[in-house]
């Protein structure tokens, strides 16, 4: 069981303002890779313990809906992994998004764009933040599953990473409404190297 | 000298004003807004030289609030430092009136340079 | 000591390509040579989707800008991609996969140039290890659901769908019957003839009750010499249908043994339709109700069908 890692409002000033940074960067990223105009939504950030993360998600996953969950590994000073949720509905609107033709969007075009995405978002977003703190970090090949209720979500992160941020995210491309999260969990030794390096960056102020 | 910074996030301010101190002479005022609507308000009443104003605020975002100052004042000097680099955004804030745009996070030489380009330092 | 990159290039055990936006190759390691047949002079300056027709450019070229842009690694994936490149593959102990199973990196190169790296591997060993798992996991899954020596649904997977089948039909208003079936005199079939034979009447008759259900049934062996059907949509009418159905055409086989000997068997049966009132959501109530409705066509001089009221 890892100790919760802690970070007092100052720090957690300091980490909205750098992942508002990075996902702005994210962002755009995902403009320019798509050539399309990405709204971007504020980021709402939460941090919270891996123990809060099962009751934010029960809250997150509406009964009925049907989810795509993919993952991707970090590796470094930022070790962990980062999730990215997004429903049904919401996948095929981002499918669209990248140009495929009703006829050419079947369930594997669609998990291969789910994928991409996540690799987009997840390295852009934690690639960034590593580089404001001086970090080094490489990521593993996102990976997906398909799910239909909170059961079937692997629950080992409680024990196995100290810090969770989300950020709620909803890319809006022109009318398409596109809603996914994008779950950062960080491990302990990753987390201290976070809150490190934030009150370092506190203290040049 | 007045100057003017404009950003819903606390700790951003503090960083624009860290790196704007070591350029500015020690005498000027350094005014801080929370958004778009404050920002207004603020400009009215100090007129500052330089207004630096972030995109994405609540109540009345960067976009707004660089279109009413420039209504308000043809002359106003405002350089956007904002987390929201897409190509569009960045033309829309110029097209609202901004004179220059810098990507986050800023630093001594971006602030230094975007100022020497406009020739206001 | 500098470190040679041209050996490492040369013979790293994975297929290296520099690309550009173009998608146009700029360098072709050896491993591609020796898996591909093709020669890099060959290759140098041209399209890499002009070479193998099933790539699709569109992602690809979007994949190499990826890389430009976020300045970070972009992926091919396992989880919805054969391969980048079709390698046949033929090895006498592995037959799951004709062509080489491939996971493809993709890496910033050059940001100047524009140029990115791709990195191709062969998992093609592990992919089959992780589909023989899955198949035996599979084949696990069912197993436990099954009867060993008829192969049909055994009681266990029947008490587990009764649940969900139970509820199905009472959201959709429709009529559920239980037969419940036992081989007449078997202790005699099996003291007589032996209980190889034994076995093999029960077999029999497992493959004739999966003859007369619908794709919506269950046919199940209860234990012994006890099977249950389970009807969805039919009401104890039809139920009886079936059962008669189904008891004639047992009493009609018979099994022939190496000494030209013929035996015989049949069946009682009891029928039971599902019923709120008595059976109060358990489809458990209905299989008890059918089992005294089976007790009397025992006592009743057997080989034939009761209905439960």
């Amino acid at each position: 069981m890892e100790q919760e890692i802690i970070l007092n409002e100052d720090e957690k000033d300091c980490l909205q303002e750098l992942m508002n940074i990075a996902y702005g960067f994210a962002t755009a990223s995902i403009s320019e890779i798509l050539e399309k105009f990405a709204t971007l939504s504020i980021p709402k950030i939460n941090t919270i313990s891996s123990k809060e993360l099962n009751t934010y998600l029960n809250t997150k996953l509406r009964t009925n809906k049907k989810y795509y969950i993919c993952n991707q590994l970090i590796n470094g000073h930022l070790s962990g992994e980062n999730i990215f949720l997004i429903d049904e509905r919401s996948s095929y609107n981002l499918a669209k998004e990248f140009d495929l033709d009703e006829n050419e969007i079947d369930e594997n075009e669609i998990k291969d764009i789910v994928l991409e995405i996540t690799n987009i978002l997840s390295s852009a977003t934690s690639g960034k933040l590593a580089s404001l703190i001086n970090a080094t970090v490489s990521f593993n090949s996102p990976h997906i599953t398909k799910i239909e209720s909170l059961d079937q979500f692997d629950k080992r992160f409680e024990s196995e990473y100290a810090h969770v941020i989300i950020i709620s995210t909803e890319l809006n491309f022109k009318d398409q409404h596109i809603k996914g999260e994008l779950i950062l969990l960080t491990r302990e030794k990753s987390s201290n190297y976070l809150k490190e390096a934030l009150s370092k960056v506190l203290e040049d102020l | 000298m007045k100057y003017l910074v404009v950003d819903d996030s606390k700790m951003a301010r503090k960083m624009i004003i860290k790196n704007l101190s070591s350029l500015i002479e020690e005498s000027s005022e350094i005014i801080q807004a929370q958004n778009g609507q404050e920002a207004l308000e603020l400009y009215k009443e100090h007129h500052p030289s330089i207004c630096f104003m972030d995109l994405t605020m609540p109540v009345m975002d960067g976009f707004e609030a660089i279109l009413k100052i420039c209504t308000f004042d043809k002359e106003a000097k405002i350089i956007v430092i904002s987390a929201d680099i897409q190509e569009l955004s960045m033309q829309k804030a110029k097209e609202n009136g901004a004179l220059g745009f810098i990507k986050k996070p800023v630093s001594e030489e971006s602030l230094k340079s975007m100022l020497k380009t406009l020739g206001l330092i | 000591m500098s470190i040679n990159n041209n050996v490492i290039f040369d013979t790293v055990n994975n297929g290296i390509i520099i690309i550009d936006e173009e998608l146009k190759i700029h360098a072709w390691n050896n491993w591609l040579k020796i898996f591909t047949d093709i020669d890099a002079k060959d290759v140098l300056g041209k399209n890499i989707c002009d070479l193998f027709s099933y790539i699709n450019e569109k992602k690809l070229k979007r994949k190499i800008k990826t890389v430009l842009v976020t300045k970070n690694a972009s992926f091919i994936s396992l989880d919805t991609n054969d391969y980048l490149i079709n390698i046949p593959v033929s090895n006498i102990t592995n037959k799951v996969f004709s062509s080489m199973k491939q996971e493809v990196t993709i890496l910033p190169y050059d940001y100047e140039q524009k140029l990115a790296c791709i990195y191709i591997y062969d998992v093609t060993p592990l992919s089959e290890i992780n589909y023989k798992l899955q198949k035996a996991n599979e084949e696990l899954i069912d197993m436990s659901h099954r009867d060993p020596l008829t192969h049909i649904y055994n009681r266990r997977y029947f008490a587990e769908q009764s649940g969900k089948i139970l509820a199905f039909s009472k959201r959709n208003d429709l009529p559920l019957t239980i037969l419940i079936l036992d081989i007449d005199k078997f202790k005699n079939i099996n003291d007589t003839y032996g209980h190889f034979v034994g076995d093999e009447v029960i077999i029999k008759v497992a493959k004739i009750l999966s003859k007369h259900i619908r794709q919506s049934d269950i046919v199940a062996r209860f234990g012994g010499e006890e099977f249950v059907m389970l009807l969805q949509n039919c009401d104890i009418q039809n139920g009886k249908n079936v059962a008669e159905k189904t008891r004639l055409d047992i009493q009609d086989s018979t099994i022939t043994l190496k000494s030209k000997e013929i035996v015989d068997f049949t069946i009682s049966i009891g029928v039971a339709q599902y019923d709120q009132k008595q059976d109060a959501n358990n489809l458990e109530h209905t299989v008890s109700r059918a089992d005294e409705a089976l007790y009397k066509s025992k006592n009743n001089g057997r080989n034939q069908t009761t209905i439960a009221k």
